[in-house]
């Protein structure tokens, strides 16, 4: 990757922290993933990857493994939505935002089940439900920002 | 800008299935001995935590500015009325006691922290909350803390402020910890009525909601605005700390004990340095299988059923999981 590039998801990641922390149990690290999936760029997406677990599984307060499932599932996702949707259809982020909000009630009370761990559901759920509404939200504005600084994914629009 | 290779492999369904059931067989192998060696566990820690830690104290430092800077202004309009003279003189001054206003304050908060005093054979570290809960991972109600295993901060280290016990440590970095708050669902922690003894376990139903004291039996004496202590039972937590006052008793005709709820001395939401408190000599080693981990269960002993009433550490499924094994 070269240095701008590097510098640049370094900088999406620092404002990806500060901004989780003021909207608390909210990804918003996935809507970087979201996009270089759509950039095909396989060698960034897997430093990506690595990087984001490691962030939230270490800022997180369960055992490691719920970060790895969250992100492989949204790698999962866009795999098998590429099948019936274009990649960079806003429809096809809505609902990948949808199925994120969902998989984080879920995900959450079954990895907090296994650590014999109390979870609020009623928490888990707004924050699903914001979860779903903000990946949508990052992900535009992440691509709108990377397109004016970074010049990427021009051809595809 | 990187260079666009697009290698296509075709997933068939067959191929997919079968990819399927090796990530997840990798996974739960993967999970399962992070779980027995903590291993991802402490990778995490030391990384991902370390990284969010430093990442985050600049934005508290400009939240720190912005407010004092607000301030000033609004203290520059009041001082409209006055002449030239008194109102340069009064400027110069007001400008200098806001400059100073969040420096008395912090200063007042740690005089008062410093006046507490730790336990006999137990030092304390002021360490300074950098965030709350954060990131989708943070299913517990957390904190995180400027001081880590180099400030010899371990799991399970009582986090506690002038007012009273506000949790524990959960997981370390090497400069950052969380800490499990007392009015997460998962906290446990033993303690005694500060006037008539009456032993119980308090525990947390999240933010906003009383605590409760349970195993509390029928005809035990406890009284509405009683301070609860921690009883020491569990030798994580020293004896003595006062952790919540008692707000309702209910006794019920069906039940062999009292309904007791309390109310946290410390308010959580706006916590901006704690103490952490640390024993000169470590803990006794519990036996193989009860590492002092993070569960839930332990300071606060485990688990909802009345044998938690022991209070002592209890296994935490993961014992090694969330941090480092006690050393």
């Amino acid at each position: 990757m070269p240095l701008k590039n590097i510098a640049w998801w370094f900088l999406f990641t620092l404002a990806g922290v500060w901004l989780q922390h003021y909207v608390p149990g909210v990804d918003l690290l996935a809507a970087g993933l979201l996009l270089s999936l759509q950039e095909r760029r396989p060698v960034q997406t897997f430093w990506l990857f690595t990087a984001f677990v490691l962030l939230q599984e270490g800022s997180g307060s369960l055992a490691f493994g719920g970060a790895l499932l969250w992100y492989a599932a949204l790698l999962v996702l866009f795999t098998l939505g590429k099948w019936l949707f274009e990649a960079e259809n806003l429809l096809f982020i809505l609902l990948i935002g949808l199925a994120m909000g969902v998989l984080h009630v879920v995900l959450l009370l079954e990895l907090a089940s296994l650590q014999d761990y109390a979870a609020p559901v009623g928490r888990l759920i707004a924050e699903g439900a914001l979860q779903a509404v903000l990946l949508p939200a990052a992900w535009l504005v992440t691509r709108r920002c990377r397109r004016g600084l970074c010049g990427v994914g021009q051809q595809a629009l | 800008m990187c260079s666009r290779r697009s290698r296509s492999i075709k997933l068939t369904p067959k191929r997919f299935a079968i990819l399927f059931v090796l990530s997840l067989f990798l996974y739960l192998s993967l999970y399962t001995w992070n779980l027995k060696t903590g291993a991802l566990d402490t990778l995490a820690a030391d990384t991902g935590l370390q990284f969010v830690s430093l990442a985050l104290r600049p934005v508290a430092w400009a939240r720190e500015k912005a407010v004092s800077s607000w301030e000033r202004y609004v203290y520059l309009v009041g001082v409209r009325q006055e002449n030239e003279e008194l109102r340069r003189r009064a400027q110069l001054l007001k400008m200098e006691l806001d400059g100073r206003r969040e420096q008395v304050a912090e200063l007042d908060r740690l005089h008062r922290l410093l006046a507490f005093t730790p336990p006999r054979d137990w030092h304390m570290v002021g360490a300074r909350v950098v965030a709350q809960r954060l990131g989708p991972q943070a299913a517990l109600e957390t904190m995180l803390v400027d001081r880590g295993f180099s400030a010899g901060v371990r799991v399970n280290t009582p986090v506690v402020t002038h007012m009273g016990v506000v949790g524990r440590v959960l997981r370390i970095g090497p400069s950052a910890s969380t800490v499990l708050l007392l009015t997460d669902l998962n906290s446990r922690i033993s303690v005694r009525g500060e006037t008539h003894r009456t032993t119980g376990i308090l525990a947390g139903h999240g933010p906003g909601h009383p605590l409760e004291a349970r195993y509390v039996p029928q005809n035990a004496p406890l009284q509405e605005g009683e301070i609860l202590i921690t009883s020491g039972l569990a030798e994580i937590f020293p004896k003595g700390l006062p952790v919540a006052r008692v707000t309702r008793i209910e006794r019920s005709d069906i039940s062999l004990f009292q309904k007791v709820e309390a109310e946290p001395l410390v308010d959580m939401s706006n916590l901006e340095e704690v103490l952490l408190l640390m024993a000169e000599k470590p803990a006794p080693e519990l036996p193989s299988g009860e590492l002092s981990a993070p569960g839930p269960a332990n300071a606060t002993a485990a688990g909802n059923g009345p044998a938690a009433a022991n209070a002592t550490g209890v296994r935490a499924p993961g014992a090694a999981t969330n941090g480092r094994p006690a050393e």
